[in-house]
């Protein structure tokens, strides 16, 4: 028992300012972010204590927070849930050659970072949501496959497309 | 690592928690595990702790805020200050910031950032009644007055697509509110004695104004004038000779800038959806009671001549609510959406003036009640008629619209504007 409270805080410890971070850009609201990422824990914390047992506390507390906004998104209606669920069929691209990713990922990278965090709130959620989570918080494809609980193939689509629009969205301002 | 990652993740490192929001987090969960604990079941039973640790829907820091300010009266002996007493940084910084914090929704945060924005003019005329208006406060009123007003202007011009009705509602009581509000300062200061005042409450109204202007927005289907500030009647009581020496960049109608448009709304205006404007309706409907009601509070506090001017126009506020109705019953969206607009910046600028006929002598309200008309057009200049109307007092254009081409209050009002 007190194993599992101890691993609890240090998952607190370890991944509060992550969740912040990635729900502060995800919500309109910085207050709301800070009430999100406490729910998140308090959520996990009730699972955890029925005895179910958390593996990996970081996808699992993101995987929380997802459905969290998800909820706040539903409740506010401030963006569509078509701009949220919006997926072109992910399945039909096939393994995309890296170096296209790559291409993309270069394009993005010369604009001032500030700008593209700016420019990314702009996207619908869906992509906005897989950019950071790959390139705020680092995750892998695999991470983030865990946490939306998605195919690695549908992350990586949507990881293309989402830098694609994005590359679309900064480029005419420079 | 990726470099782009790099990038980003330091881009985004400026959003952290505060050291008190962590504590605060740490705690909250801790009492959590207490209560929860590691037995099987999951809780039936709302946490008894609940109270002491916050409600969950409550912000933090905000909370924290008020829980730090209250202990002393501080802040509430701050909250009646005016520029240059002692208390007034607790009352801008403090205070306000506070009030700012606790409203959650865009649409609450436009409307306490209006607010602010029109206390800072009540302020102005407390000082000039008092006769301690000068450059210095003036200048500290219009920055928090313009910080505020900006704001509000930007909430209202980023819902625009989303939540029409409370866009324009949000634009219509602020223009409004400001206006009337102006139109009293300028009344103030008409009768005062002191050429300084004069001339500092014309700069003000003067930067109010074009700050106002450089931030409304067209939303694109509302009829262009809807989101105007007129200022008619406040700039005609000014005697001429007191803008001499006033440093302005513009004549004595300034030049305003153009209203900053929508750029995709130059050609046809698209039909505006019924659910706004049913929303609109019904703000409208709330504005007019609310301000029948303040009336009705007011009591017998008003001499006859003022309170026939008020209930002709609630009278006329109420026309054009019906107005709208019929538009809205033969199909005609726009004009209903223009009608309620209408409807909602006249019943706006009556309670301003209410709320000020508290503060002041009857005499100075009674000269705007007299002189103008619900929709702050100076009386006599507004009829179609041609016949030249007593306007040898009045040595500035009145009744001149401040927008570019002249539009004034929608066409719905049936009044001629030059």
């Amino acid at each position: 028992m007190t194993d599992t409270n101890k691993e609890f805080e240090q998952a607190f410890e370890a991944h509060t300012d992550e969740l912040f971070r990635h729900a502060s850009l995800r919500l309109p609201e910085r207050e709301r972010a800070v009430e999100l990422v406490q729910e998140t824990f308090m959520r996990v914390w009730e699972y955890v204590a029925r005895g179910n047992e958390v593996r990996e506390y970081r996808p699992f507390l993101f995987r929380t927070l997802r459905h969290l906004i998800i909820d706040e998104y539903r409740k506010h209606k401030t963006v569509s849930l078509e701009g949220m669920m919006l997926a072109e069929d992910e399945s039909v691209e096939r393994l995309l050659p890296t170096d296209d990713t790559n291409t993309f990922e270069a394009a993005v990278e010369r604009f001032e970072g500030k700008r593209v965090l700016q420019v990314l709130a702009e996207l619908p959620d869906l992509y906005r949501e897989v950019l950071l989570l790959r390139y705020v918080e680092g995750m892998s494809p695999q991470e983030i496959s865990v946490v939306l609980d998605e195919s690695e193939n549908v992350v990586s689509v949507r990881i293309h497309r989402g830098l694609k629009k994005l590359k679309v969205l900064l480029e005419p301002e420079s | 690592m990726n470099t782009l990652h790099t990038k980003l993740h330091t881009a985004a490192s400026d959003r952290r928690l505060s050291n008190t929001e962590r504590a605060l987090l740490r705690t909250n969960l801790r009492s959590h595990m207490a209560v929860v604990g590691s037995t099987a079941r999951p809780k039936a039973v709302r946490s008894p702790y609940q109270f002491v640790v916050m409600h969950r829907a409550v912000s933090f820091v905000a909370l924290l805020l008020l829980v730090v300010m209250s202990v002393g009266g501080t802040s509430y002996a701050a909250q009646g200050s005016l520029p240059g007493d002692f208390l007034y940084p607790v009352k801008i910084s403090v205070n306000e910031q506070v009030q700012a914090a606790l409203a959650v929704s865009p649409v609450a945060k436009a409307q306490v950032h209006a607010s602010l924005a029109e206390r800072r003019l009540e302020e102005a005329q407390q000082l000039a009644v008092r006769g301690t208006l000068d450059a210095t406060t003036t200048m500290e009123i219009q920055q928090n007055l313009t910080s505020h007003m900006d704001i509000a202007q930007t909430i209202a011009r980023n819902i625009a697509t989303t939540n029409p009705a409370a866009s324009t509602q949000i634009a219509t009581q602020l223009s409004s509110s400001l206006a009337a509000d102006d139109a009293v300062l300028a009344s103030i200061a008409d009768r005062s004695s002191k050429k300084g005042i004069r001339r500092d409450s014309f700069a003000l109204s003067q930067a109010v104004q074009s700050d106002f202007a450089h931030g409304a927005f067209v939303a694109r289907h509302v009829s262009s004038s809807t989101n105007g500030f007129m200022f008619a009647d406040s700039r005609s009581r000014l005697k001429h000779s007191d803008m001499r020496g006033v440093e302005t960049t513009a004549t004595t109608t300034p030049s305003v800038p153009a209203v900053v448009t929508d750029t995709a709304s130059t050609t046809a205006t698209p039909p505006v959806s019924s659910s706004a404007v049913g929303q609109l309706a019904r703000q409208a409907k709330r504005s007019l009671s609310d301000v029948q009601g303040q009336y009705a509070a007011l009591g017998g506090s008003l001499d006859t001549t003022t309170a026939a001017a008020i209930q002709t126009r609630l009278a006329g506020i109420q026309s054009q609510l019906d107005q709208g109705d019929a538009a809205l019953t033969s199909g005609d969206t726009t004009d209903a959406y223009a009608d309620y607009t209408n409807a909602i910046g006249a019943a706006t600028r009556l309670q301003t003036l209410l709320k000020a006929s508290k503060r002041f002598r009857p005499a100075i309200l009674k000269q705007l009640f007299d002189t103008t008309d619900m929709n702050g057009d100076v009386l006599g200049t507004s009829t179609v008629s041609t016949t030249a109307n007593d306007a040898s007092s009045v040595d500035v254009p009145s009744g001149a619209p401040v927008l570019p081409g002249g539009a004034g209050l929608s066409h719905r009002n049936k009044k001629h504007q030059d």
